[in-house]
């Protein structure tokens, strides 16, 4: 896989939730350090849906590492796990 | 006891019969299903369903049984039987209309009608006929009534249940209005959840803790399932959901973290215990439109390991980490288990005098249920499961109807006495009360 820039992974990740909670991707504005699971009320299974589809499309195991569980306290942190491990 | 309790009718209406099906094998069990079958056949209708929801209506019999026949026509998953092929379980399209326990009761003094629902959840539906019965309750003669609805769990989950419910009474609806019945395309038999898993992977170790033996040692035959509720009314919901904002936590976290602190502090389990938790697999069901089906036993059971803290909101983020990852780690992996596995391990439970599982929770939500339609108001909903095996000393189950929230502790009788649960029932509402006046 081509190595993925923030940005890139921050749209990618973006149109996910959008997906997960049906609603357009213009709709949904993050900033690093937003809590995007309060943000956008999130459920816990809409947590799991998401983050089945990250592993599709970015090609690693979410959550098979207990420290993957981290990477859904804020946006920021989220694009840095995919970086991550998706290198 | 019951009294004056008859049976209106149970016969079948000849323009509402149906043609007898041909036998036709539809899949093989997957292995949810299979484990979900072999817990009922073995361990006397364990994980059986049932939905009881008082309405007022004016029904008769016969329209009862008609919309009851359109449902059964609707389904094809309400068509099937299970059974053993050399040593693995199929689904067959079997089941005969007129051979189902489809009845009206007149029920003399409502009062009685827990002990109908108690009939209806602890009476092991029997697969090889067909895998759900239904009762119309007529409690006394006021125009209430209760539509419960039992069904094995290989065929449905809490999803299921909600939408049947909401077809059976938009039938129902216009059938006591002589409006033309709705056009429902035909629900064909769900793809297993199995199919949209993850490869293959070793089954899960479950953790070990310290099981509680149970208070009375009964036979499984001579157990029953019982059932007590806390109830949150709007109030307190409101302020519950300003404390969890607060503090950014899920109630279903919450709820469990509180129901594993009552169970400790109530000598129910031990400060490390097991804590099942049921998780909803549905969600995979999108990736696919044709996939796209409300019946199906679509969950698994993320088991967790945990150590009981005293602070309610550390255990419950705690908890919700430890849930995560367990979802991750187990229940989105395909796990094939072998029938005679299976099979000897769910007879092991029956000779256990222990709660092995300690306890669990499953959270169904809002109860997406349609509460009026023409002729009909919907007033109440239960949602309970056969607890006989004992695997579990109680089972929690959430869900929230007509602004309430319930949290039904379900049981299995005489293995956990009654007195122990209500002590629990009282000191989990204590603790989420408490929360939420902080």
């Amino acid at each position: 896989m081509t190595a993925l820039n923030v940005i890139q992974i921050e749209q990618q990740i973006t149109a996910i939730i959008a997906e997960v909670k049906r609603i357009p991707v213009t709709d949904i504005q993050l900033a690093p350090t937003d809590d995007f699971i309060s943000k956008y009320n999130l459920s816990s299974m809409d947590a799991v849906s998401m983050s089945v589809k990250i592993s599709q499309q970015f090609g690693f195991g979410f959550g098979q590492a207990a420290e993957d569980i981290d990477g859904l306290a804020s946006f920021g942190a989220l694009t840095n796990l995919v970086q991550k491990r998706a290198a | 006891m019951i009294t004056q309790l008859f049976l209106v009718t149970h016969v079948m209406n000849t323009a509402v019969n149906n043609a007898i099906l041909s036998t036709q094998a539809v899949r093989k069990l997957g292995a949810i299903e299979m484990r979900m079958a072999l817990f009922h056949a073995n361990l006397n209708g364990s994980t059986q369903g049932t939905q009881a929801i008082f309405f007022s209506a004016n029904v008769s019999s016969e329209q009862f049984m008609k919309a009851a026949n359109y449902l059964y026509d609707h389904y094809e998953a309400l068509q099937c039987t299970i059974r053993k092929v050399d040593e693995e379980l199929w689904f067959y399209r079997s089941a005969v209309f007129s051979n189902i326990p489809v009845r009206h009761l007149q029920l003399e003094t409502p009062a009685d009608i827990n002990t109908v629902i108690s009939e209806c959840l602890d009476q092991p539906i029997d697969p090889n006929k067909a895998l759900w019965r239904a009762q119309l309750v007529s409690l006394g003669h006021t125009g209430q009534k209760v539509f419960l609805f039992s069904a094995h769990h290989a065929i449905i989950d809490a999803n299921g249940m909600h939408d049947l419910a909401n077809r059976f009474f938009q039938i129902l609806s216009a059938v006591i209005s002589n409006a033309s019945l709705p056009r429902l395309q035909p629900i064909n038999f769900p793809l297993a959840v199995d199919e949209l898993l993850q490869q293959n992977a070793s089954p899960v170790v479950v953790p070990t803790a310290e099981p509680r033996p149970h208070d009375k040692s009964c036979p499984i035959n001579y157990r029953r399932t019982g059932w007590q509720f806390v109830t949150l009314k709007q109030e307190q919901i409101a302020a519950l959901d300003k404390a969890l904002q607060a503090d950014n936590i899920k109630l279903h976290s919450l709820i469990s973290a509180a129901l594993c602190q009552a169970l400790h502090a109530q000598g129910v389990v031990a400060a490390h215990c097991n804590f099942g938790t049921a998780v909803s697999l549905r969600f995979l069901q999108d990736t696919n439109p044709e996939y796209s089906n409300p019946l199906g036993c679509y969950m698994s059971i993320a088991t967790t390991s945990l150590d009981i803290n005293d602070n309610l909101v550390d255990f419950a983020r705690k908890y919700d980490r430890e849930l995560m990852h367990k979802i991750f780690t187990s229940c989105l992996n395909r796990v094939d288990t072998l029938y005679a596995d299976f099979e000897a391990a769910t007879h092991r439970i029956a000779q256990l005098e222990n709660f092995s599982q300690d306890a669990g929770i499953t959270n169904m939500g809002h109860v997406a249920i349609t509460e009026t339609y023409p002729g009909i108001e919907i007033s109440d909903y239960l949602m309970l499961a056969n607890r006989v095996s004992a695997n579990f000393s109680i089972v929690a189950h959430c869900y929230d109807f007509l602004g309430t929230q319930r949290i039904g502790l379900v049981y299995p009788k005489p293995c956990l006495a009654d007195d122990v649960v209500a002590r629990v029932a009282a000191d989990l509402e204590k603790r989420l009360l408490s929360y939420s006046q902080r």
